[in-house]
């Protein structure tokens, strides 16, 4: 009547000892794949702070050279010598960092914060905002160089172009904005970091419960009141995060300037103390292509190793750093709306 | 109402601004499309001309009756040469004789710094008169002697001035010939076609062989060519005039200028003059687009002048005025897209093992740890990653080569072991898989592995390649580069593996736990849960995440830049340099001639990278949402 078969598995036993050790070599592996992961981003950071901080930390050599004294190699790497083959240093290229991220944040985010605005307050979600949608996310894949491509084409030969016919005829046959420049950088990185914003902006907005924005409604005030008064403040640690993370990418671009106005060596700053204090039209030095710089025209590859690993530590410190910032600003956010209960 | 006015006004133009402003960033992101797809549509457009007047004072001027050949390049000599022929290369003067013997060519060298000259003749037999070529290859080392029969003769020139007959043979009896600048390639005039040869070398010696025949079609009437540029104007018996561009397979037929033409000659590279037999003749200028670019001359093996075979090659810019430029877009695509799978290949195994272990085994605690720290690797600068290897990493990498090789290639075979070992074991071992894998034990085991590789790896050196693998592998045939793909391969795993890491965890993650418990619950281990339950459903958000790390890395610039060597080959050797699209866009564009053939071309570049990462980046976002609705769907 009963079949045996049905309470005697042989099989079944011998099945479950095999999962057994396949979970075993799988968690095995898995995890040796997460430590390699680990282990090796430690090394890398590891590898750029031990070699850039002997460096800078080594008594310089050289000075006996005539007109070149430095105290330390820190001096050196800021203002420069004749040991270095781009004899700058690199305090101008951290100036144009610092100033061409600076202008890229303040081109971005307006733009980033209304198209966040677009998606989430005004639009119907018709085909219009679908097609947006699907335009901003493929933004973000698209390869940085692209835009540098881009912002050649439209920013400094259409545009840029246009400008001179306009206001510069005078000079004409040299280019004042149809060349590459600070400005059309900035456009550029914005134009890549533009993603970044509005999902980050987005994020925010989303998370804002609607009856916040009813109640303010229902006293009263206007749709652009309240995104002015109740929505935006609440969402002002996302949009934040999002324009520091821009930031920290675009700090960290060089491809798509090679295109638009990176040079190695600028003889003046793009800032000035007089007016027009900022001359949007210039050719800039970069912390990140003084890097590429120092690297492809190395004559003796071994002893540039210690300067770039030193110009890389401070462009990553300040990019890690900038990072950190941002992810506190989100763990600090997401814990705020947990414990309001949101 | 009860909304003042001005607050309605403010709410109205603020809603206003955001919309013409979203709408504007929109047509940004479309006009990036469309800019580029409008500046390189003139690469395959069919040249036009436009009228500029007629030049009815001239139409009394009749070319004369039959062939009749206008030549000018400046290497082109004289036929019967009285004045010498310079060759400034090689400090030495030639110059052509009738002799009794035939033909005598006299070389004479000057040395300024010595102050010396050496003359040297050669004879050889022959009739002056019935030579319609003379002139040397571009490294002047070979002069060519074409004579009206068909017949050929190259002679060697040595530095000292020395001459000696070397290779002749014959080629098809022609009227004339017109030289093609470059000096590697002439044009044969023959009765009804035009017939292209090249100078190719084989084994060193140089032959003169046809390189390809110009589909004239109904009979050729007359010819012209404009100095330095590789454009013909060819005049049919049936009046049309075709426009050839050299190296293009097909001519244009300019319809516009009618069809009772008798022939047609520039007056400068653009503007030409068309002599009609009814009409007075009439100048005309070409507009753009006159580019000799095709799809099959991007795409398919182009034999080139003076090359041996058919073949790949990416040259855009000519060395010197007129030389054929090399305009073959698959180098570029071979060199990204091998170099994106060989970084594909070593991210994977890592990538995805460590979102497994992530997104699935870690308690949420740890994983909120480990995460954000495994993703600020995506937030480096590759130019710093691509710098310090390229510096320091590199140089150290290609001496212990097979060292590495032998370390990754050790792992799967490791795991085989560990799992014979696992399997041979009795019963009672089976409980090892409720110990918890801590990183204390792992860590040492790892570095056991892999240096346990390296071993293997030297020892292998040692015994399979002779010592060196670097020298055993260009003793069969595979040459070694310092910067090679397997390098910059490396290098772009490193940068793109926390991308896919990221997304890969995020779709394990975001399946609901309850399966896994549940299928736990009832005696399945974590690992056949995992396999059974969680995979099917994150499986096409894992792949959606590798095909969007192949994205990032086909368009990763600096590492390309600085470790690929940046040389195009063609080939899928893995010790060999390459040359990507992204890296010829950096360094090219900024001195391309804006407009230009080499402007266009890559910006067709660009357009092509552009639709690869869109492709891409679309099937993948596709592919994710597949896995968050069925994920909704469980839930």
């Amino acid at each position: 009547m009963t079949n045996p078969d049905m309470f005697d598995y042989p099989d079944l036993n011998s099945a479950r000892i095999r999962d057994e050790k396949i979970n075993t070599l799988m968690t095995a592996a898995t995890g040796a794949a997460t430590l390699l992961a680990v282990v090796s981003v430690v090394a890398f950071l590891g590898f750029i702070v031990l070699l850039g901080g002997a460096w800078l930390a080594e008594e310089q050599a050289l000075s006996a050279t005539v007109g070149q004294q430095h105290s330390s190699n820190f001096e050196l790497l800021l203002f420069g010598g004749r040991e270095l083959a781009s004899s700058g240093g690199v305090l101008p290229a951290i100036v144009g960092t610092v100033v061409l991220t600076l202008l890229m944040a303040v081109i971005v985010a307006p733009l980033g914060i209304v198209v966040a605005l677009y998606l989430t307050e005004y639009s119907g979600g018709g085909w219009p905002t679908q097609l947006l949608r699907i335009g901003v996310q493929n933004l973000a894949a698209i390869p940085s160089i692209i835009y540098g491509v881009f912002g050649l084409a439209f920013f400094v030969y259409v545009i840029g172009g246009r400008i001179d016919e306009l206001f510069y005829a005078s000079n004409l046959p040299t280019p004042t904005f149809g060349t590459p420049g600070l400005l059309w950088a900035s456009l550029t990185l914005a134009l890549l970091t533009l993603p970044t914003v509005i999902v980050a902006t987005e994020e925010g907005l989303l998370r804002i419960p609607s009856s916040l924005r009813e109640g303010s409604r229902a006293l009263g005030a206007t749709r652009v009141e309240t995104i002015f008064r109740v929505v935006l403040p609440a969402a002002a640690p996302s949009i934040l995060t999002g324009i520091i993370l821009a930031v920290a990418r675009a700090a960290g671009e060089v491809a798509p300037l090679m295109l638009v106005g990176v040079v190695r060596y600028a003889p003046t700053l793009p800032v000035s103390i007089e007016a027009p204090f900022l001359q949007l039209e210039q050719k800039f030095m970069h912390l990140g292509f003084y890097v590429y710089d120092l690297t492809m025209h190395a004559p003796g590859s071994e002893g540039r190793v210690g300067i770039v690993a030193a110009a890389s530590l401070l462009l990553v410190s300040v990019i890690v750093s900038l990072n950190i910032v941002a992810l506190l600003l989100r763990v600090r956010l997401r814990r705020t709306y947990v414990q309001s209960g949101v | 109402m009860s909304v003042p006015r001005q607050r309605f006004l403010q709410d109205f133009l603020f809603a206003g601004l955001v919309r013409v402003t979203s709408v504007l960033i929109g047509l940004l992101i479309l006009g990036m499309f469309i800019q580029m797809v409008l500046i390189v549509r003139p690469l395959f457009e069919q040249p036009s001309a436009v009228a500029r007047g007629s030049s009815a004072g001239l139409a009394t001027h009749q070319t004369e009756s039959g062939l009749q050949v206008l030549d000018d390049t400046g290497v082109q000599l004289a036929v019967t040469v009285s004045t010498p022929i310079t060759l400034p290369k090689r400090n030495l003067q030639l110059s052509l004789a009738s002799g009794p013997e035939g033909i005598s060519i006299i070389s004479e060298s000057s040395s300024a710094t010595v102050g010396t000259s050496s003359r040297r003749r050669l004879a050889m037999p022959g009739d002056l008169d019935a030579l319609s070529l003379v002139t040397t290859d571009e490294a002047e080392q070979q002069l060519l002697l074409i004579f009206n029969s068909g017949a050929y003769r190259l002679i060697k020139i040595y530095a000292d001035g020395r001459l000696q007959s070397g290779v002749s043979g014959s080629l098809p009896p022609h009227r004339s010939v017109l030289s093609v600048p470059g000096r590697q390639s002439w044009i044969l005039v023959t009765e009804d076609t035009l017939e292209q040869v090249h100078l190719r070398f084989a084994q060193g010696r140089g032959e003169l062989v046809p390189l390809r025949t110009l589909a004239i079609g109904q009979g050729l009437r007359h010819v012209s060519q404009v100095s330095p540029s590789r454009r013909l104007l060819v005049t049919t018996r049936s009046g049309s005039t075709q426009l050839w561009q050299l190296g293009r397979p097909e001519p244009a037929t300019l319809d516009m200028l009618g069809s009772d033409s008798t022939s047609a000659n520039w007056l400068s590279p653009v503007r030409f003059r068309v002599h009609y037999e009814s009409v007075p003749a009439r100048d005309y200028e070409l507009r753009d687009g006159v580019t000799g670019v095709s799809a099959a001359r991007l795409f398919l093996p182009v034999q080139h002048e003076g090359y041996q075979e058919p073949g790949y090659y990416w040259q855009p810019v000519a060395a010197s005025d007129g030389f054929e430029a090399k305009l073959s877009l698959v180098p570029l695509l071979i060199g990204t897209l091998k170099a994106a799978l060989v970084g594909l290949v070593f991210a994977i195994p890592v990538a995805v093992g460590a979102a497994v272990f992530v997104g699935y085994y870690l308690p949420s605690r740890r994983r909120e740890q480990i995460k954000p720290f495994i993703e600020l690797i995506a937030s480096f600068p590759t130019v710093v990653v691509a710098g310090l290897v390229g510096l320091w990493l590199a140089p150290r990498l290609t001496d212990s080569l097979p060292e590495i090789l032998g370390a990754v290639l050790i792992i799967p075979l490791a795991m085989m072991a560990v799992f014979g070992i696992l399997h041979r074991l009795p019963r009672a071992s089976g409980r090892i898989g409720s110990v918890k894998i801590r990183p204390l034990v792992l860590l040492p085991a790892l570095v056991l592995v892999l240096s346990a590789g390296a071993v293997f790896g030297h020892w292998a050196e040692q015994w399979i390649f002779q010592g060196s693998l670097l020298m055993w592998l260009p003793t069969h045939g595979i040459p070694v580069q310092q910067l090679n793909s397997l390098l910059v391969g490396f290098v772009l795993g490193f940068a793109i593996f926390p991308v896919i890491f990221s997304l890969a965890e995020e779709a394990i993650y975001e399946v609901p736990a309850i399966g896994a418990t549940g299928s736990i619950a009832l005696g399945a281990t974590p690992w056949r849960s995992f396999q059974d339950v969680v995979l099917p459903v994150a499986a096409p958000g894992i792949v959606s995440a590798v095909m969007l790390g192949f994205g990032r890395g086909v368009g990763e610039t600096m590492i390309f830049l600085l470790l690929s060597g940046n040389a195009p080959g063609s080939d899928w050797s893995l010790f060999s340099g390459l040359r990507s699209l992204s890296a010829t866009l950096a360094i090219e564009l900024p001195e391309a001639a804006v407009g230009g053939q080499h402007f266009q071309i890559l910006f067709l570049g660009a357009l092509l990278l552009f639709i690869l990462t869109f492709v891409i980046n679309t099937c993948a976002q596709l592919l994710r949402q597949r896995v968050i609705g069925k994920g909704r769907v469980r839930r």
